[in-house]
């Protein structure tokens, strides 16, 4: 077992870049045979992004849970053939959930409602859309609660800053700041999951 | 205003809309003049954008990861081409337990699906039944008297002035404005740029009520439906 707890603030508080090769390096780790703590991380970084890309593109719950499993089956079998010079471990994890979308779509028994997904990325394809949205809900979930909330709050536009401000409890030049580093912060986050800011 | 060494902190509200109309104001006219200020909103413009294509916050069924692991374990059972490996017997043996269990749990997923007041979200998209650029994706969860429907929805340009948008659950068998056969959800209204957040609690009976669209209605308190679709369902509830 690995210490979630330790691994996950290890993450957050990594610079993006040396997130970007802590993924890589993972990875390598797995294909080298660490079925343990690596390949483990490694999942619960992609966990909640695979599951998402499930219930869109498939609009089924035991399907999406298929395909997270079948993702990192794959994704642990074939940890060897990852080439970092090639394209990121998201691409990496991100084409192998495609073409088990594609197949899961396919099952005679599965008959899910949802357009058939594309097996080549193309740009504007549903699946590109939807994992933009997933990257960017993954990319605020990364960053810390109260960044969280001051970009929550900010980005559905209803509420000026003085009403924020309200709202927390804080005064506006704190939600001023706070905003501030939150987006910066963002941006950060946005670049390292490859869509950039 | 005088020039910035470095960008001030209303950076961020100006790029995110969230700044006073004064203050915007104020802002606009002083990056004419500032070059910190405003090579820094051009380089924020782009994550403030991103930021309202958030996908909604999904929950993952609990223990996924046991059994993703379980499943992994179950396939490293067999011998892989990739891997050359060596497995003792202990390790066999604890991989064919792991494949007895992997069973079990599968037919627990499969009940747990059939159910009807699953608490995981069905997806539903939604687009404009005459093509154009309006689209929306809503997550629905049943609850026991009811459900929950949470809704995203962008491209679709602001109703007429005096109306607003309407939410409707209709028939299995459709209805006329003759001839309603719907429930309304709630009302909601777009922002500049076309987009929208709304969270409804209903009461309807899906299984009753499963096409799920949204029409522009006059809004004067009178709850009958009267006017068009705007964005309607690819699929059923």
């Amino acid at each position: 077992m690995t210490g979630g707890l330790v691994d996950c603030v290890d993450v957050d508080e990594a610079p993006a870049s040396a997130r970007r090769g802590d993924e890589a390096d993972l990875v390598a780790r797995v294909a080298a045979g660490d079925q343990g703590a690596a390949l483990r991380q490694l999942y619960r970084a992609y966990e909640g992004r695979l599951y998402g890309l499930g219930l869109r593109l498939l609009g089924d719950p035991s399907l999406a849970e298929e395909l997270v499993q079948e993702t990192f089956v794959r994704v642990w079998r074939k940890a060897g053939q990852f080439d970092p010079d090639k394209g990121s471990v998201a691409t990496f994890v991100f084409t192998i959930a495609r073409r088990i979308a594609v197949d899961l779509w396919r099952r005679p028994s599965s008959r899910p409602f949802q357009p058939e997904p594309a097996e080549e990325a193309a740009p504007g394809d549903p699946m590109e859309r939807v994992l933009v949205g997933l990257t960017v809900r993954h990319a605020l979930d990364s960053l810390s609660p109260a960044h969280r909330e001051v970009l929550e709050l900010s980005y559905r536009k209803d509420l000026k800053q003085s009403q924020i401000a309200e709202r927390l409890g804080v005064p506006l030049g704190t939600v001023k700041t706070r905003t501030f580093h939150a987006l910066r912060a963002m941006k950060a986050a946005l670049e390292e999951g490859g869509v950039g800011g | 205003m005088a020039e910035h060494e470095h960008a001030q902190p209303d950076v961020a509200g100006y790029v995110l809309g969230v700044l006073e109309p004064d203050e915007a104001a104020a802002f606009a006219a002083h990056i004419e003049g500032c070059r910190a200020c405003r090579d820094e909103v051009a380089d924020l413009a782009g994550a403030g954008e991103l930021l309202a294509r958030a996908a909604p916050a999904v929950d993952v069924p609990a223990g996924l990861e046991a059994r993703t692991f379980a499943a992994i374990a179950a396939a490293d059972y067999g011998p892989t081409p990739a891997r050359r490996r060596r497995w003792d017997g202990a390790r066999r043996l604890v991989a064919a337990a792991a494949a007895v269990v992997l069973v079990g749990v599968g037919i627990t997923v499969v009940r747990q699906a059939t159910e009807p007041e699953a608490a995981v979200a069905q997806v539903i998209e939604l687009e404009a039944p005459g093509g154009g650029p309006a689209s929306a994706v809503a997550h629905v969860r049943r609850t026991p008297t009811g459900g929950v429907i949470e809704m995203e929805v962008e491209g679709l340009a602001p109703p007429p002035p005096g109306s607003v948008f309407e939410c409707w659950l209709v028939a299995a068998s459709g209805d006329s404005i003759d001839r309603p056969n719907r429930v309304s959800v709630g009302t909601f209204t777009v922002d500049q740029d076309g987009r929208a957040t709304v969270r409804w609690d209903f009461s309807a009976d899906t299984t009753r009520f499963p096409r799920m669209g949204v029409t522009i209605e006059p809004d004067d308190g009178n709850p009958v439906h009267t006017s068009q679709r705007v964005l309607a369902a690819k699929t059923l509830l």
